[in-house]
C-alpha cells in the first residue's frame, strides 16, 4: 500500500507540469506559420531583408531568391525590408549597426539605485534614420511565424503568401493555406461516446437486475 | 503523447479524491468509474475548450456532468456525490490553473 502510494506521488511529481487539469488550459499545440513573397523575383535590384524586434532584441535575416521569410520566435515582431542593392551592406552590418542603436539607447538613470533603462523614443528615431540612409522600405509588417491552436483544430501547418508592391507596407497576407492532417478531433469525440455507452450499459444492467 | 499524459494525470489525481472519500462505503470498479468518467469529460471539455474558450462554464459543466455520473455509478447520497466531484475538480483546475499562469510568467519573461 505505501508502495503504491509512493508510486502515485512521485508520477503526480512528474506530471503535475503537464497537467492543464480537466480544462484547464486544456491541450494546444503551435502550429507553424510559413511566410512567403510571392513576386520577390519582380525586383531584382532590392535585396530582401526581414527583421525581428523584440524589445531592445532585433535580428537580421535575408530573404532569399524564393522568396521564403525565416521563421523567428514567436513574440517577435517582424518585418519586411526592401533595400536597394547598391545601398545593401549584408545582414552583418545590419546588426552591427542595430546593437550600435540598442547601446546607444541604455542609458544610466541614478537616485537611490542605480538602474539601466531603454530609451524606446530614441531606439526609434535611429533605426528609421537608419533605415533612412539605406533607402529601405518597409513592405511587410506584423508577420506571424507561430500559431497556437487548440489539440482539437485539426490544422498541422499553415502558409501565409504576401505579394508585395515597393510603394506599399501591407500587414496581411493575400492568400493564407493550411494543411489539416491532425485527425486527433475524432479521438476527442470518440472516446467520449465510447464511455458513455459503457458507462449506460453499467447502469441499465444494475436496474434489470 | 502530450496529450495522453495530461489525461492520466487528471485521472490519477481524481482517482485519489476518490479513493479518499469513497473508499469506505464502495468497494468495487472504483479505478474503472472514474476512468469512464474522465474519458466522458475530458476530451469533450478540451474539444468545447478550444470552440468556444469558455474555460469557467466549461469546467461548471465537467463539475455538473461528473457530479450526475459520479452519483449514478457509485451510487452514493447526491450531497457526498456533488462534494466528491467539487474537490476533484477543484484540485486539477488548481493545479492546472498554477500550471498556466507559471507557463504564461515564463513564456513572457
Amino acid at each position: 500500500m505505501e508502495k503504491t502510494a509512493l508510486l502515485m506521488f512521485v508520477f503526480i511529481l512528474i506530471a503535475i507540469p503537464l497537467v492543464n487539469a480537466d480544462v484547464i488550459m486544456p491541450g494546444t499545440h503551435a502550429v507553424t506559420i510559413n511566410n512567403q513573397i510571392t513576386n520577390i523575383n519582380d525586383f531584382p535590384d532590392y535585396a530582401f531583408v526581414s527583421i525581428c524586434k523584440l524589445g531592445s532584441y532585433s535580428q537580421v535575416k535575408i530573404v532569399g531568391s524564393d522568396g521564403k521569410i525565416e521563421s523567428y520566435y514567436k513574440f517577435c515582431d517582424v518585418s519586411v525590408y526592401a533595400i536597394p542593392k547598391s545601398k545593401f551592406k549584408g545582414v552583418e552590418d545590419m546588426e552591427y549597426n542595430f546593437n550600435k542603436i540598442v547601446n546607444e539607447s541604455i542609458y544610466i538613470s541614478g537616485g537611490d539605485e542605480i538602474r539601466e533603462n531603454f530609451n524606446d523614443t530614441y531606439y526609434n528615431e535611429k533605426t528609421q534614420e537608419y533605415f533612412n540612409s539605406l533607402s529601405a522600405k518597409k513592405v511587410i509588417s506584423g508577420i506571424s511565424s507561430q500559431k497556437t491552436l487548440s489539440d482539437s483544430d485539426p490544422t498541422k501547418e499553415i502558409t501565409e503568401y504576401y505579394t508585395i508592391e515597393l510603394n506599399k507596407n501591407i500587414n496581411q497576407p493575400n492568400l493564407i493555406t493550411s494543411i489539416k492532417q491532425n485527425y486527433f478531433i475524432y479521438l476527442y469525440v470518440l472516446v467520449p461516446v465510447i464511455s458513455l455507452i459503457i458507462i449506460i450499459y453499467i447502469i441499465l444492467k444494475r436496474k434489470n437486475k | 503523447m502530450q496529450p495522453v499524459l495530461v489525461f492520466l494525470s487528471t485521472f490519477f489525481i481524481e482517482l485519489i479524491v476518490y479513493f479518499t472519500l469513497i473508499k469506505k462505503e464502495v468497494k468495487e470498479n472504483i479505478i474503472l468509474y472514474c476512468f469512464l468518467i474522465n474519458a466522458f469529460t475530458w476530451p469533450l471539455a478540451n474539444l468545447f475548450y478550444g470552440f468556444f474558450n469558455l474555460f469557467w462554464i466549461i469546467e461548471l459543466g465537467v463539475f455538473l456532468v461528473e457530479f450526475v455520473l459520479i452519483k449514478s455509478l457509485f451510487r452514493i447520497e447526491w450531497k457526498k456525490a456533488l462534494l466528491i466531484s467539487f474537490i476533484a475538480n477543484l484540485i486539477t483546475t488548481f493545479i492546472g490553473y498554477l500550471w498556466m499562469v507559471i507557463f504564461r510568467v515564463y513564456t513572457s519573461a
